[in-house]
């Protein structure tokens, strides 16, 4: 259980990272597993988990807004919580833009100019790539577990389902965007559900739901994440995980800047 | 000399009025003509005001209308409040507004984006234009401090190892503070309209004159074709500037447009973003122009009855001094029996000549002055080399009136009403004479 409970809210933030892929690729725990514990033991349990995973993924991305709709195919690597590759494959006309996370930082690689760009921190709430996630949200992952404390706020039924419902609320000294993120969890299966977050104000911004779970290498994940932004319920984004595998070999310098700028 | 009714009679008085206001004027010529030289400088510097009044008030209209604005604008009203990406006028509007009027019509787009030459970058405001149209509504093509105006081709077109280049126009001072120019590569990085990072290269072919403050250091100009490769658009515009024929009534013709632009909406479909399209004239769209510019015939006049008041003092003084220092003289004739009104009326005529000679030297005096800085005018380019920025008109350095007889006429006017309400008090004084006592002494 604590394992869940650590990396549902992950997920939601990390929609695009791959980071995101190591929080949906935890080993499906055995019943027994599923105990309740205290707060402390199960981040620190997650911590463990987390460091030293690797993961490749292949991903689509479609984005509905008022004003456009658009699909990116995109391949992406990463390399515990700090680290991520994302590179777009299709369209044609973007193909081959990268983007690197190191920490809280954010670089795109941009071919047809030859051009690395760090975001700017004025930057980082807005759109990543058009879609419904933020720069923020890429980076915001990492500092997660140092950022918010989580509880379980409802453990029973729901609307015939066994879940469990966290609240991560964060530390009173935490740069973070949200208020308030509450995180559903399949209890039988261990999976996310759902993740909702909160302004400062408690206004429901955002929603982001996972279905379809798949077994990627053995392991149980939700294959489609679905974000819907609260003030534009007909606009949406999705990402559809096609392939995802755990524990790769990555190339030392894959996240490196150096390589990022050669465009390979 | 008592003025009979019989009209000969009439007007011998009168001759004779006449002839001594004007013989009394050279009694004292030294005065009479420093009078007169106060006329002439009020004149000349009336009439040189308002020639450069006028100079400033053209200067600011040309700059707003014939250099970007156009005399008429449409846009999306969406596009007015937030300047709202997707706030377009389709193509086709452009098209029956062409066809169903005598009027130039240059379609612009707007977009904002992050320009790196090197290793600077700058927020800039990249306006896509139709070159051939532009040049048709606007000065705009030919107001380069350096290079062409060369926006149509790209520079170099894409192949499968290279992305297109194509050229860029810029703002001096963006030039200056990306140090780049003619020649230079710039890169652009924005988000285009499909939510993609759009992205290129691009050359400088040129360098605009002083534009507007705002545009000057982060205006970025380029072809609309370019643009819709950058920004990932298809085919609508985000503002249509309107040149009218000369002299065409700019009202008439915004009304024009408006009705053609209401019909054209009743059997098309406008894209679903951006309201309605506004049609507005330009001195709804820079009021602080058009304000100005109402103003200034306002402050003209109340600048002119300064300074005429001050010459008015002068001639005040004249003529006290005239009428005080014939007391005795004026006491004699009333004695011999001019009457009254006969003398008012000779102190009121050589006031009058007073200002004829004043008015007549001072307006050719004016014109001269107003046509020198109409021909010349005043040189401030080795101060201000880039003009001056005045409520946000870029004035050119060298500053040149504009005289109209406008302005020499009002001047005139002006000039003899405040002369002659002035010589109203030694008048006044005289007819107040009592012959006994200014002989007594």
């Amino acid at each position: 259980m604590p394992i869940q409970i650590r990396r549902c809210p992950p997920l939601a933030v990390l929609a695009v990272s791959v980071a995101l892929l190591l929080a949906l690729a935890l080993p499906a725990p055995s019943p027994a597993s599923a105990q309740p514990r205290d707060a402390q033991a199960l981040m620190k349990l997650m911590d463990e988990l987390w460091r030293g995973d690797s993961s490749h993924a292949i991903m689509r991305m479609i984005i509905k807004t008022r004003h456009y709709e658009r699909q990116m195919l995109m391949e992406s690597w990463s390399g515990g919580t700090e680290k991520a590759l994302v590179r777009i494959q299709e369209p044609a006309k973007d193909r081959g833009i990268t983007t690197l996370k190191v920490e809280r930082n954010i670089y795109n690689y941009l071919p047809k100019i030859n051009r690395v760009t760090k975001i700017p921190p004025s930057m980082m709430m807005t759109s990543w790539m058009g879609s419904h996630f933020t720069n923020d949200d890429l980076v915001s992952e990492s500092s997660y577990e140092e950022d918010y404390d989580s509880s379980i706020s409802f453990e029973g039924t729901r609307e015939g389902d066994e879940i469990y419902e966290i609240t991560s609320i964060p530390k009173p000294d935490a740069a973070v965007v949200w208020g308030k993120i509450v995180t559903i969890i399949d209890k039988p299966r261990l999976l996310p559900v759902s993740a909702i977050f909160y302004d400062e104000d408690g206004e429901l911004v955002r929603t982001v739901t996972y279905s379809e779970p798949k077994r990627f290498e053995q392991r149980l994940v939700p294959s489609r994440m679905l974000l819907r932004p609260q003030d534009k319920p007909d606009e949406y984004t999705e990402v559809v995980y096609e392939k995802l595998s755990f524990d790769v070999k990555l190339p030392a310098d894959i996240f490196s800047l150096q390589r990022l700028k050669s465009g390979r | 000399m008592r003025i009979g009714f019989h009209p000969v009679a009439v007007l011998a008085t009168l001759r004779v009025l006449v002839f001594m206001a004007w013989r009394n004027l050279w009694r004292n010529w030294m005065r009479s003509v420093l009078t007169i030289a106060a006329m002439v400088a009020a004149m000349s510097l009336m009439i040189g005001l308002g020639a450069l009044m006028e100079g400033l008030l053209r200067q600011m209209e040309t700059y707003a209308t014939d250099l970007s604005l156009g005399q008429v604008q449409l846009h999306r009203q969406e596009f007015i409040d937030d300047r709202e990406l997707y706030a377009q006028l389709p193509a086709d509007l452009l098209q029956a507004l062409e066809a169903d009027t005598p009027y130039r019509y240059a379609p612009r787009l707007y977009a904002s984006a992050l320009a790196s030459a090197g290793d600077l970058s700058e927020g800039v405001l990249l306006k896509g234009v139709d070159v051939v149209r532009e040049g048709q509504v606007t000065r705009l093509p030919g107001h380069l401090r350096r290079g062409s105006f060369a926006l149509g081709e790209p520079v170099r077109r894409a192949s499968a190892e290279h992305p297109a280049i194509h050229p860029v126009v810029l703002g001096y001072r963006l030039a200056e503070r990306l140090k780049v120019d003619v020649g230079g590569e710039i890169v652009l990085i924005t988000q285009a309209a499909d939510g993609s990072i759009g992205n290129g290269l691009f050359q400088v072919v040129g360098v605009l004159s002083p534009v507007e403050l705002g545009f000057d250091r982060s205006g970025m100009l380029l072809s609309i074709q370019a643009f819709n490769t950058l920004m990932v658009m298809h085919g609508g515009y985000h503002e249509i500037a309107v040149r009218l024929p000369p002299d065409a009534p700019v009202e008439a013709a915004q009304q024009r447009i408006q009705d053609l632009a209401a019909a054209w909406t009743v059997n098309h479909e406008l894209p679903a973003t951006g309201g309605a399209v506004v049609v507005r004239r330009w001195q709804q769209i820079n009021p602080t122009v058009a304000d100005m510019l109402s103003f200034s015939d306002i402050y003209t006049t109340v600048i002119s009855v300064i300074i005429f008041s001050i010459a008015a003092l002068g001639m005040l003084n004249t003529m006290l001094m005239a009428v005080f220092e014939r007391s005795r003289e004026f006491g004699i004739l009333m004695a011999m029996g001019v009457g009254r009104f006969s003398l008012t009326l000779m102190v009121l005529l050589e006031s009058f000549f007073l200002s004829l000679v004043g008015g007549l030297v001072g307006g050719i005096a004016g014109a001269l002055l107003g046509w020198w800085l109409e021909v010349d005018g005043i040189d401030f380019s080795s101060y201000m080399p880039d003009g001056i920025d005045w409520a946000g008109v870029i004035l050119e350095p060298v500053y040149r009136g504009h005289l109209l007889w406008k302005h020499v006429w009002t001047a005139e006017i002006i000039m003899i009403a405040i002369i002659m309400a002035a010589s109203l008090i030694p008048t006044w004084r005289t007819v107040r004479l009592k012959p006994a006592q200014v002989l007594h002494g």
